[in-house]
């Protein structure tokens, strides 16, 4: 589905991604993982375009995306930010439905869409005549969802999703996302630096350190087989909840 | 986006509703406006009196005038006179040889006709009045202490005197005037004209200088010691207007050169008293005269104090809403092209706050001055309203781009995310999050801008600046209240509109919280 080749990135002299090659399988789910700063959010931002590539390619169902086809390739991505990134000044409908109404969908579509989606994310229906101020942090996340899922993308990046969220909600959308993801088989891309997050949801688990790809595969490959002592540094660093309980 | 639509569309509306009323209003007088000749005046009593003069022979002739009151000083007259924004104007022979053609000989009367009509202009004979410089005393101390003319000053040495600063410093005023009659008084002040009055009433001054047809001299019981050396010039009035009315309106000329020799000093100087001590309009006085002078019978139609306020209210209407229109129109984009590209912002944003600089009078005079050689109009509302519209420029501009520049980035990039393009993205996302700052830049705009129209009462361009001006002219404070309180409440009008209109434009989930 996606592939990327020899990605590099720069923010001056920093080098934020070393030369990186990744293959995305179709409905699959792979979680990028690792600490803050190692290139996981920058690969994300660089595949949606928001930052142009240094050098390397990224391939779309096999087509390279360029500065003239990305936005053309975008409406086949959805893409969600960890605060939502809602519009505050458009409702929930507003705000879900806004690129399909730019793109002339008619309004039963527009319905009809909505009415599947809120099921799907299970959003109450009146939940979308309000503004965002006026819903939750977990039903702003779904609205978030919503909106990334409108025009029904061939793979979904979500970045963070769940990093504002308090815990028992975060648990809640983490079960539903599940559901979501494997019933819509869809590619999914999801960063996260919360291993438990990412052991869970993940059909692949990308840990990253330091802009490089350190190991690729299950949670169990990374527990049981890791391929430098970061790995098990890292895994190991997350708590359980159950230490401090004799 | 539905909201979007429904808060952008009244805006418009709104805005294109109130541009056409004050626009229609506008436009019908100016069509009513079409006059046969146009006539100005300056800024003080007697020009306005002479002016309504000449207004009502043209009304008796069945020719159309109009008279564009208080229009500013000899310059402006001037020029307005040449690009033939007005026909015709009372001057003074004094000041078209000091101020006009100074530097040029002009010995006689035929002489100053001749270098008038090189410029198109033809000059009437003297209206028989000479407004020249004097000296005033109390006319009793005069009379006391046998004071007729100047020279009588020189047996008293001890006498006090306190000038206008103008007089001081003029070279045809104190300084020649002492050598030529070798005034010995050494105690001479140089101060404000209305204080010279009062220290002439309290008797802690003997002598000021007036201008010979003064109403102060009435007011004041002053009498005005003859120049018996003849040292000031005379400023003989006249009518100056376009050679091109003379072939136009060769009869109305002719009616206007028989005023000449009409008035006398004490004549004008009635007239003058009768305005400014008694409070009787200037269209009166001049109808009067001529009822009694040239047996010219004149109906005079004066408005109602409501007729009035409503007509310099839609005047001063019209000034704030072209301007502000404009200055949106403009304005809106260059704040969008400068939030975008700083370079080119810093550019735009220097030039708007250059022009912020200038002060308000200044503006005005270097417009008339440009729109002169260009030939447009230097008198009225047009500069007045460009200059409302420069004035307007920043602060809309500056709104615009702290309203774009502020919308958060992680909402910029859920935009471009979803695959907007930049355009959909600016209207659909950036403009709605930046409109309250927008509108606030335009509410700030339209509230000032209530204020600096008054400016219109210095170039003849109407609204509240108008009777503010003559109320200050003939100290008449019920006057300048007539513009100051609707100016006020025009003021908080529009402040309430905009925030009315704030709850349509603004979307309602910016307004929430």
């Amino acid at each position: 589905m996606l592939q990327i080749r020899n990605l590099t990135k720069q923010f001056g002299a920093l080098r934020v991604l070393q030369p990186t090659n990744l293959k995305l399988e179709k409905g699959q789910t792979t979680v990028l993982l690792g600490p803050s700063g190692c290139g996981k959010s920058t690969l994300l931002r660089l595949i949606v375009g928001l930052l142009p590539m240094d050098s390397g390619e990224i391939l779309f169902d096999g087509n390279p995306l360029t500065p003239e086809n990305i936005r053309d390739y975008r409406r086949r991505m959805g893409y969600m930010i960890q605060d939502g990134g809602l519009f505050p000044h458009l409702t929930v409908r507003g705000n879900a439905e806004l690129l399909a109404k730019r793109l002339g969908w008619p309004r039963d579509r527009r319905e009809a869409r909505l009415r599947e989606l809120t099921e799907l994310t299970d959003l109450p229906h009146e939940a979308l005549d309000r503004y965002p101020v006026q819903i939750s942090g977990g039903q702003r996340q779904r609205v978030a969802l919503i909106r990334a899922l409108f025009m029904d993308p061939d793979v979904v990046l979500l970045d963070e999703p769940m990093g504002a969220l308090d815990p028992l909600i975060r648990s809640d959308l983490q079960t539903e996302l599940k559901r979501i993801f494997s019933e819509l088989q869809k590619t999914v891309i999801l960063v996260t630096h919360d291993i438990g997050e990412a052991g869970y949801l993940g059909d692949t688990i990308v840990l990253f350190q330091s802009g490089e790809i350190i190991q690729q595969g299950s949670l169990e490959d990374l527990v049981r087989r890791p391929v430098a002592p970061f790995v098990s540094e890292f895994i190991n660093a997350q708590r359980s909840p159950l230490e401090g309980v004799a | 986006m539905k909201r979007l639509f429904a808060g952008h569309i009244p805006f418009a509306a709104v805005l294109a509703l109130r541009f056409a009323i004050a626009g229609g209003i506008a436009s019908a007088w100016e069509l009513a406006a079409a006059q046969d000749v146009k006539i100005g005046s300056k800024t003080f009593t007697e020009s306005i009196i002479l002016s309504e003069c000449a207004t009502h022979l043209a009304t008796d002739a069945g020719i159309t005038a109009r008279h564009v009151r208080q229009l500013g000083g000899t310059r402006i007259l001037w020029s307005a006179l040449q690009s033939g924004e007005i026909d015709l104007y009372p001057e003074y022979t004094g000041t078209i040889r000091e101020e006009l053609f100074s530097g040029v000989a002009l010995p006689t009367v035929e002489a100053m006709r001749d270098k008038l009509a090189q410029s198109g202009i033809g000059m009437t004979r003297s209206l028989g009045f000479n407004n020249t410089y004097a000296l005033g005393m109390k006319d009793d101390t005069a009379e006391r202490m046998g004071i007729r003319a100047v020279s009588d000053l020189i047996r008293y040495p001890d006498l006090k005197f306190g000038f206008s600063s103008e007089f001081m410093d003029r070279s045809d005023g104190w300084p020649g005037l002492r050598s030529r009659y070798q005034l010995p008084q050494m105690q001479v002040k140089g101060m404000e004209h209305a204080l010279a009055y009062r220290g002439l009433d309290a008797h802690q001054l003997d002598v000021t200088d007036v201008y010979s047809t003064d109403a102060n001299i009435v007011l004041h019981d002053l009498r005005v010691l003859s120049d018996d050396l003849g040292y000031f010039p005379d400023y003989n009035a006249v009518f100056l207007y376009r050679q091109e009315l003379q072939d136009r309106l060769p009869d109305y000329v002719a009616r206007l050169e028989s005023l000449a020799g009409m008035i006398d000093d004490s004549s004008m100087l009635d007239l003058n008293q009768r305005v400014e001590l008694q409070h009787v309009s200037e269209t009166r006085v001049a109808a009067e005269f001529l009822r009694e002078k040239l047996n010219v019978d004149v109906e005079v139609n004066e408005d109602g104090r409501t007729t009035r306020i409503l007509k310099t209210s839609l005047a001063h209407l019209w000034l704030v809403v072209t301007s502000l229109t404009v200055a949106i129109c403009v304005a809106l984009p260059l704040g969008i092209i400068a939030a975008k590209w700083p370079v080119q912002g810093w550019f735009i944003v220097g030039a708007a706050e250059i022009v912020q600089t200038i002060p308000g009078l200044a503006m005005l005079v270097f417009l008339g001055v440009g729109f002169a050689a260009v030939q447009l109009p230097s008198i009225g509302w047009f500069p007045v309203v460009v200059a409302l519209y420069l004035y307007s420029l920043l602060p809309i501009l500056r709104n615009t781009m702290t309203g774009l520049t502020s919308v958060p980035k992680t909402l910029l990039e859920s935009a471009t995310a979803l695959g907007l393009s930049s355009w959909s993205r600016l209207w659909l996302i950036e403009l709605p999050l930046a409109s309250r700052s927008i509108l606030a830049g335009i509410k700030t705009t339209a509230v000032i801008n209530v204020g600096y129209a008054a400016l219109g009462g210095l170039i003849g361009a109407g609204g509240y600046g108008q009777p503010i001006m003559t109320g200050l002219r003939l100290n008449d404070t019920g006057l300048m209240l007539e513009g100051a309180v609707p100016a006020a409440i025009m003021a908080l009008a529009v402040k309430t509109g905009f925030e009315l209109l704030e709850r349509v434009v603004v979307p309602r989930g910016l307004r929430l919280k």
